[in-house]
This record gives C-alpha cells, structure tokens and sequence, in this order.
C-alpha cells in the first residue's frame, strides 16, 4: 500500500498517467448512488414526501445560493470553525508541548485532563448556551474547547514517544534545552501533531454544526435545522449535501497543505 | 519528595513510554472543584456550586425522572454501539479483503467519513420522524466508520502465513473467516471501537437534545431552557461519569482482547 501511494505520487507529477490512475470505478459507484437515489425518490420513495429527488435538491441549492442566505452561513460556518481550530491549535499545542517535556506537568494534570474530555462535547453546548447565549460567542467557544484536546494529546503523546536513541544522540552532541527542544523533540512528535491537528479540524467543523443546530441562529447548521422544522426536505438536503463538502474540502486541502509543508512527514498522513 | 525521586529515572522513563497517568493528576480538577464549591456566588446563577449539582440531581431522581432518563441513554447506546461495531468490522474486512470492493466504494466512503457529525440529526428525523430506529440509525452511520477504516487497513496486512495455514489445514470458508481472519482483525476492532464509542454516546446525547423526547439529553435540554443551572451542571457531570465509564470499559475490552489473541488464535489451530 505504501509502495503503491509512493509510485502513485511520481506518476501525478508526470501527467498523462494521473488520468489512468484516477479512481473511476469509485466515481461510478458515486454516480450510480446518486442515480438509484433519483429513481427511488421518483419511485418508492415519492410517497413519503419527504424523499427529495436529486433534481428538487439542485434546484434548491441553486435558489438558496442564489436568492437565499447559503453563501453567508457558508462563510460563517467556514470562518467560526478555521478562527476556533486555530485558536484550539495553538493553546494545545502549548499545554501539550509543557506536558509532554516536563514530567511534573504532566503528572500533575493528565488524570484530570481524561476526566474533562471524557465530557460529551454536545452538553457542554448546553451550560455554553446558558453562559453565553444563543450567539456566536458560545458556537467559537465550544469549537475552541473540544477542538483542542486532540491537538493536546498528540502533542504531549507525540513528544514522550519520540525514541530514546534520539535523545542520548542530542545529549551525546551537548545540544542545549532549546535545541534540543526545537531539533529533536517537536520534529520527532510532528507526524503524531499533525494527526491530531486533522482530527481537531474535522472536531471543530462537527461542533460549530453543532453548536449552530442547537443554540447559534446563523450558518449552516442553523439552515438546516431551519429547513428540517420547515419540513422543507430538499432545502434540507442541499444544506447536508454543503456540509458534507464543507466537512470534505477542509480535510482534503488540509491533507494536502500539511502533505505539501512536512512532505518528508507524508506517509503519517 | 516523588519528585526527586524520580528525577534520576526520567531519561529511562519518559521515552517511549505511555503509561497511565498517576491518579495525582486529579489534584488541579479536585482543587477546582473545591474552590468552585467555596467561592461561587449566589447573586451570579451562571456557575453554581458543585454540591447544589447533586442537590438538583436528587431533586430529579426523587421526581422519577432520573432513572428512566438514564436508562433509556443507555439502552440506545449499547444498542447503537453494538450494530456499529457488527456493521464497522464486516465491511472493514470485506473491504480490507477484496480490492475491487475498496476501489468502487472508497471515493463514496471517503465523503461519508468527512461528514461532519450530527449535520444528518435534522434530516433523518424529517426522513423517519421521531423514532428509535432513527437514533439507531443516525447514530450507527456517524460511528461505525472508525471501526471500519481501523478493521480495513487490519484485515489488508493480515499475513499470508495465516492464510496459507488456513489453506493447508483445508479449513472451510466460514471457519477461515472465524478462526483466523476475526481473531487477526480483533484488536483493530477494539481500537475502532475506543474511538467510536464517544461519538455514540455523544450523538446519542444529541438527538435526545434536538428530538426532546426521552433521555438525558431531553433533561439537559429541557433544564437548560427552563434555566435550571444546577440541574444541567449535574446532568452535564453525570454524562461525564458515562463517558469515562465508556473509556474505562472499552479500556478493559482492551486488556481481555490481549489476553485472549495470542492462546486464542494458537487455541484454535492446534
């Protein structure tokens, strides 16, 4: 499989055999789905009425992008949840670079930190709701919160597994704390971190869905609760289709931008 | 004093090693706790104090509301955990198995994975209403799929050995697919699992809160509107008992699997 992926990545920069290699039984698979959607809800389907055919969907798409609110609870859904994973990025990985160098710290807060995230997300949404209100300030803190504790976790784990070996080299080369701490330790966690900067990302888009369903009155997740107690279903699949692609996008360009940034790091990812 | 005891052991301990974390660690949430407890205000009804939480909780167990609540979260997890674990770890084989499977399915199974949890709540209630085959479902198809891509990539290494024993010994189809592929793929299942079951309970927590109809999300929701603070800190802290519960359970699976790979898989072969 590694060999596989390898080849595969010289044959992309080359050209022609990119559209050979290109997954087209998937793609069929895909296009097929959609078609035995469009014949079940025009079929059996159509007598529930709330089985929404692949054309009633596009056209609902069109018309909220278009006419509706779609592209502005696109953006706000997109920037809540890049702002609130960047900030999660950057607190955990701070509490998980302490964590995983100094023993004490470690010691001294890793139980309670497993009791803490072992709190279901979503009902923290609740206690935010009463804090905060139905506002946007509660949907960045709940993505904030939950989206950090991975980045934490690969961090601390990432940085206490990088092997012994290295360690006794930079000692045996008298590196300094700082070196040591740059040169070795960070570069020896960071396939581990960029793992757990992934899964916060798919986290911090989860959650800021979430947190719009249930108390935020903007972006998609709102739309979409909006269209379902609407019982608009085809405006309710366009907004489950979006997200999907949202959900899908940022985790395909962050693959690719880590993968572009920390190539020599690739097969981690 | 642990300190400096175990400041000479550091550079053998520290690399490499993942062991558990002491229990001292609780030190900061107890001492949190605690100064919660003695400074939080009456004037501020935002953050009450902890020993009101589970004076709230009993207020709702003494209405008979606790109980039911509880057992009814339950019940839909197990039972949403468990067909994710049966649905996760068949597909993964079949796919970790057969190349062509994987290559048609993959693009489509790679959007479902990426799809953010609990966007499908809203229209798998509108689609089937307000049932428990909906939060069956819901909750399967955001969680099976860790199960399924750690059994895949399982079921793809298993090595030929194993399968040439099969071979050999003439094993039928079934007892191949019993006594070496599930044994092989046993520990990806458990791992799967330690990362699906949060999210069971998380989404099942979350169609209780959006549906209102039975559960502890229904109590949280329904506090949380009324602004019953206290009742929702303890519900809030009665979910995290649950979720570590979840993790000390899976966590122990873990320890019986181990115990059980190496005599089981030699067990059956002999």
């Amino acid at each position: 499989m590694d060999a596989a992926s390898k080849s595969g990545r010289i044959t992309t920069q080359s050209g022609p055999g990119a559209l050979a290699r290109f997954n087209w039984p998937g793609l069929a698979t895909i296009v097929a789905l959609i078609a035995l959607w469009e014949l079940y809800s025009r079929t059996l389907g159509a007598r529930f009425g709330t089985i929404a055919s692949v054309a009633d969907i596009a056209s609902a798409f069109n018309k909220l992008l278009f006419e509706g609110p779609l592209l502005e609870q696109l953006i706000h859904t997109l920037t809540v949840s890049i702002i609130g994973w960047i900030i999660a990025s950057v607190i955990g990985l701070a509490m998980g670079a302490a964590i995983g160098l100094w023993r004490p710290v470690w010691a001294y807060t890793m139980a309670s930190i497993d009791v803490l995230r072992s709190i279901p997300s979503i009902s923290l949404v609740s206690i935010a709701l009463m804090v905060f209100g139905f506002s946007s300030k509660m949907e960045m803190v709940i993505v904030v919160y939950v989206s950090q504790w991975p980045v934490l976790l690969a961090t601390a784990g990432g940085i206490r597994a990088v092997p012994g070996s290295y360690l006794e080299t930079a000692r045996t080369v008298r590196l300094s704390n700082a070196a040591m701490t740059f040169k070795i330790l960070l570069p020896g966690a960071l396939p581990s971190i960029l793992v757990g900067l992934r899964l916060s990302l798919t986290l911090a888009i989860a959650l800021a869905v979430v947190a719009e369903m249930v108390g935020n009155p903007a972006g998609l997740g709102f739309g979409l609760v909006f269209s379902q107690q609407a019982i608009q279903p085809a405006q309710a699949f366009a907004y489950l289709v979006t997200i999907g692609i949202v959900g899908w996008g940022l985790n395909a360009a962050f693959v690719l931008i880590a993968g572009r940034l920390f190539r020599a790091y690739g097969p981690a990812l | 004093m642990s300190d400096t005891v175990q400041q000479p052991k550091r550079s053998q301990t520290v690399p490499g090693q993942r062991g558990a974390a002491p229990l001292r660690g609780l030190l900061p949430l107890v001492a949190g706790l605690i100064l919660w407890q003695l400074l939080a205000s009456r004037e501020v009804p935002y953050f009450p104090p902890p020993l009101d939480w589970i004076k709230s909780l009993d207020a709702l167990r003494l209405n008979g509301r606790l109980w039911p609540a509880l057992e009814t979260t339950l019940i839909s997890f197990f039972s949403a955990l468990i067909i994710s674990v049966v649905i996760g770890s068949v597909l993964g084989i079949l796919l970790g198995r057969s190349a062509l499977l994987d290559r048609l399915l993959g693009p489509a199974l790679e959007f479902g994975r990426t799809m953010p949890a609990g966007a499908l709540v809203p229209v798998a209630v509108l689609i089937m209403g307000y049932t428990d085959t909906m939060t069956l479902f819901v909750v399967t198809l955001t969680s099976f799929w860790p199960i399924l891509l750690n059994v895949r990539s399982a079921a793809r290494q298993i090595s030929q050995d194993r399968l040439d024993t099969a071979r050999v010994l003439r094993l039928s189809w079934w007892d191949t697919q019993r006594k070496i592929l599930l044994p092989s793929v046993l520990p990806a299942i458990q791992l799967g699992t330690q990362i699906a079951a949060p999210v069971v309970l998380i989404i099942v927590l979350l169609v209780e809160i959006l549906t209102q109809i039975s559960g502890i999300g229904r109590e949280i929701a329904l506090a949380q509107s009324t602004f019953r603070t206290s009742t929702v800190f303890g519900l809030v802290a009665l979910t995290g008992l649950l979720g570590l519960g979840v993790n000390w359970m899976i966590s122990w699976s873990a320890r019986l699997i181990r115990n059980y790979e190496p005599a089981g898989s030699g067990g059956s072969l002999s």
